[in-house]
């Protein structure tokens, strides 16, 4: 006890101190807040790369369209965990942009660009996929007009309450329009929702629950389509104004397939735009409803995928391995144990077994659709065909001989599942697997950087070891004294090692707090600093986000930086303190 | 009488080009229990190496040192502390206080020192009290919040003799403790060592030049060149 109150004193005595306090702090301060804020953009990154895909997708593994969706989803749904089934046709395509004229045709100069075409079921869809989220519908310009008119006319209008009126609106004109038009419409909206005793921004909510819809098109020979925000922008006119494609506007969208004889195009008209900020994704979409695509490319009742929503991504694996299962757990299960009653030397064999299976299950191809992707009733069958061989195997006796054939049994069934199932293979990824590459660079990116900011931290240690070895030199006499009233090794040890401890925790604590203060205020500093250098400092228009993201549980992080900053300040100090521990008392007595 | 604290031949060397210098030549001395010892000799006769020595402050090149049949050269260096702190009280010629702490922190410190985690802050306040006891004996009792370097050369020694007997040790070491005061106020504190060795009935081992002080001593021995000369 009394090492920590001459260590406190030593510490008190010594402004150099504050100096290592200091640079703990800071280093703590600044990883805290950086890897807050990289997390926070990584996990709008990745709902982002994300956007629209559910927790699984099932493919075919050679991309082509599959039928008999309906019965397999149905049999998907039965499954625990399995929450919705969207199916979705997608394909290559040219796009053409046509502008309308103000005279009702289209602009001569056409634009053309290279994408895909979405074929969705738009109601499954929004159950199954964050769709809903990334997509605006246009309500067309006879709504656009409508609103004209009771924006210009007051309270003439169609709904009855004020918060029907603030829905409707929002719903007709979307947020950003309200932005970009002059602030009256904005004012009137806040009146009305003042009105209604709701604030406006819960009427903005309200507003984008409201279902999505296709909306209309003039003539069956059109799609209603939401295209990607970036595809639909043009270019720039003569006076450098951005031109896109607005409500009435088509894109032809021409399959790119290698059927020539089958090349065929469908023409779709944007009802609404769809913008998930990653460029990728908007560039390139567009989104027609699932019936049309299969029909333009001569493929009803087939598609290329199906999203799977579970109840949460943790479960994946385990749908996944039941998606993929020749065997369910349970049967798995069941199998195990009537080899191992059959005891003795059967049981390394469960293991082969069970590898086998595994490493089946691991190559994705296991799931084998029949001709008619019955794959899990198959499965279900071949699965109790073997239990059953296998049961009778066990009556006959001699376990050996039993065990040995069963694992033949099993190589063999697999086999001909392999022959039969050849080319119809269906393939089971999360939404991870499919964006793995991104996924890998960010997190590698962060990785790095706590790296990197790691050193502040490690020269933090390097300016503790200066600071406590000055303090040994300056109190060699103390050193001898405190030997000489009774101070061991240990005790000397202990003072000097608590005094980079304290350096390290107190510099951590108010790093922590310092960089918790930064990271719950950063969009108001923001704020205040563009304010203050007079250009922004955050465009969004570039990151798409209205705010500086940060982590929204720093728990852990804050933890281990603050263990990581005082085992660095412990482990620096560790060497002066154990040449002080050393020194001799009769030397250290006499020193000058 | 003996079997208090006896020192056997000790030998103290100190490496120095090829022939070690030889401090103690074998040193043989017995210290009874509340005996006044002094040892008087010349600069360089080892005197204070061999105070070291008993103290346990430095290790002999060999001999042993036993107290109560026990020999202390054996015991493990956790141990040695341990006998440091409570066993002996040192007083040095240059006071060797704590600058950092004042006068009572510093008559405290051994307490502590020999005070683990365990009932600290109760231990802490009768150490303080006993502290200012001591302190107020020797006549400082205006001076306790004062640090070292706002002390007096004797008020100093005064404080590191109150340091030197907070634990109540067994046997007090004196380092030439006048060594570095004016003859009026070595007086006093040979006057006050006096003191304490007829009341407290502890061993006192004293180094010093002052004859006069040596004479009134319960037993003078003589140093010469690391040896012992008379007894």
């Amino acid at each position: 006890m009394y090492k920590l109150m001459v260590a406190l004193r030593y510490m008190r005595r010594n402004w150099l101190n504050l100096v290592g306090v200091a640079a703990v702090a800071i280093g703590v301060l600044v990883l805290i807040v950086v890897l807050s804020v990289m997390k926070g953009f990584d996990e709008e990154f990745r709902a982002r790369v994300r956007a629209t895909l559910s927790d699984l997708i099932i493919e075919n593994w050679s991309d082509e369209p599959f039928a008999n969706y309906e019965e397999l989803m149905a049999q998907i749904e039965q499954i625990e965990h399995v929450k919705a089934c969207a199916p979705r046709y997608e394909g290559l395509a040219l796009l053409t942009l046509r502008k309308k004229l103000p005279d009702g045709t289209y602009a001569p100069g056409e634009q053309r660009r290279y994408g895909a075409f979405l074929g969705i079921d738009l109601p499954r869809e929004v159950k199954a996929t964050d769709f809903a989220d990334y997509v605006r519908a246009w309500r067309g310009k006879a709504a656009r007009e409508e609103l004209a008119t009771i924006f210009s006319q007051g309270d003439v209008g169609i709904a009855a309450t004020p918060t029907e009126r603030i829905v409707y609106a929002l719903n007709t004109l979307c947020p950003e329009d309200l932005q970009l038009v002059d602030a009256k419409p904005r004012e009137k909206l806040a009146a009305w929702a003042k009105a209604a005793g709701i604030s406006l921004q819960s009427a903005f909510r309200t507003a984008a629950s409201a279902p999505v819809e296709w909306g209309e098109v003039p003539d069956s020979k059109l799609s209603p389509a939401f295209a990607g925000s970036e595809l639909l922008v043009i270019g720039q006119d003569e006076n450098g104004v951005q031109v896109s494609m607005g409500p009435g506007d088509q894109v032809v969208v021409f399959s790119a397939t290698d059927n020539f004889a089958n090349q065929t195009f469908r023409r779709c008209q944007v009802n609404g735009e769809f913008r998930s900020g990653m460029y990728d994704y908007d560039a390139r979409n567009i989104y027609l409803p699932l019936a049309d695509a299969q029909r333009f490319m001569s493929n009803e009742g087939k598609v290329t995928s199906i999203n799977v929503r579970l109840d949460s991504f943790d479960n994946a694996p385990v749908v996944r391995a039941a998606l993929l299962g020749i065997l369910t757990p349970e049967e798995l299960r069941r199998g195990l144990e009537i080899l191992r009653s059959l005891g003795g030397t059967a049981v390394p064999k469960i293991n082969e077994i069970g590898l086998e299976l595994k490493r089946l299950a691991a190559n994705d191809v296991t799931w084998f659709a029949t001709g008619d992707y019955r794959a899990i009733a198959v499965a279900r069958s071949v699965a109790y065909d073997t239990y059953a061989e296998l049961e009778k195997l066990q009556k006959s006796g001699s376990p050996n001989a039993a065990a040995l054939d069963f694992q033949k049994l099993v190589l063999k069934r697999e086999g001909a599942r392999l022959g039969r199932a050849g080319k119809m293979t269906l393939r089971v990824s999360t939404w991870e697997d499919k964006r793995r590459p991104m996924l890998r660079a960010v997190m590698l990116e962060r990785q790095i950087m706590g790296v990197i900011l790691f050193f502040v931290i490690l020269v933090a240690g390097f300016l503790i070891l200066s600071i406590v070895h000055t303090t040994v030199l300056s109190k060699i006499r103390d050193i001898g004294i405190l030997k000489s009233i009774g101070g061991s090794v240990g005790g000397i040890m202990s003072i000097f090692l608590l005094n980079g401890l304290l350096m390290g925790a107190v510099g951590s604590a108010l790093g922590t707090l310092g960089g918790m203060f930064i990271t719950k205020n950063i969009n108001t500093i923001q704020a205040a600093l563009e304010k203050l250098v007079g250009y922004s400092l955050f465009p969004r228009d570039i990151y798409y986000l209205d705010k500086i993201p940060v982590d929204q549980h720093p728990f852990w992080n804050t933890t281990a930086i603050c263990l990581t900053a005082i085992v660095v300040s412990l482990l620096a100090s560790a060497y002066p303190a154990w040449k002080a521990s050393r020194m001799s008392a009769v030397e250290a007595l006499r020193y000058e | 009488m003996s079997n208090f604290l006896s020192l056997k031949e000790i030998v103290k060397e100190y490496p120095q080009g090829d022939t070690p210098l030889r401090v103690l030549k074998g040193v043989s001395l017995d210290v009874a229990q509340g005996e006044y010892l002094t040892i008087v000799g010349a600069s360089g006769a080892g005197k204070s190496t061999l105070l070291h020595i008993m103290g346990l402050l430095d290790q002999p090149t060999s001999g042993e040192l036993l107290f109560e049949g026990r020999d202390l050269g054996k015991i493990s260096g956790l141990e040695q502390a341990g006998l440091r702190n409570r066993l002996f009280g040192f007083v040095f010629q240059f006071f060797h206080l704590l600058p950092d702490f004042n006068a009572v922190e510093n008559v405290m410190m051994p307490a502590l020192v020999g005070q683990g985690l365990w009932g600290w802050t109760r231990t802490r306040r009768q150490v303080r009290q006993s502290a200012e006891e001591l302190l107020t004996r020797v006549g400082l009792k205006e001076r306790m919040k004062h640090r070292p370097n706002q002390l007096s050369g004797g008020e100093r020694q005064r404080v590191a003799l109150c340091r030197a007997l907070i634990n109540k040790p067994r046997v007090l070491l004196l380092d030439e403790p006048t060594g570095n005061l004016d003859s009026h106020t070595g007086e006093e504190i040979h006057e006050l060592v006096r003191t304490l060795n007829r009341e407290g009935g502890q061993a006192i081992v004293m180094v010093t030049h002052n004859e006069a002080a040596a004479r009134r001593a319960g037993r003078v021995i003589r140093m010469l060149d690391g040896e012992i000369v008379s007894c």
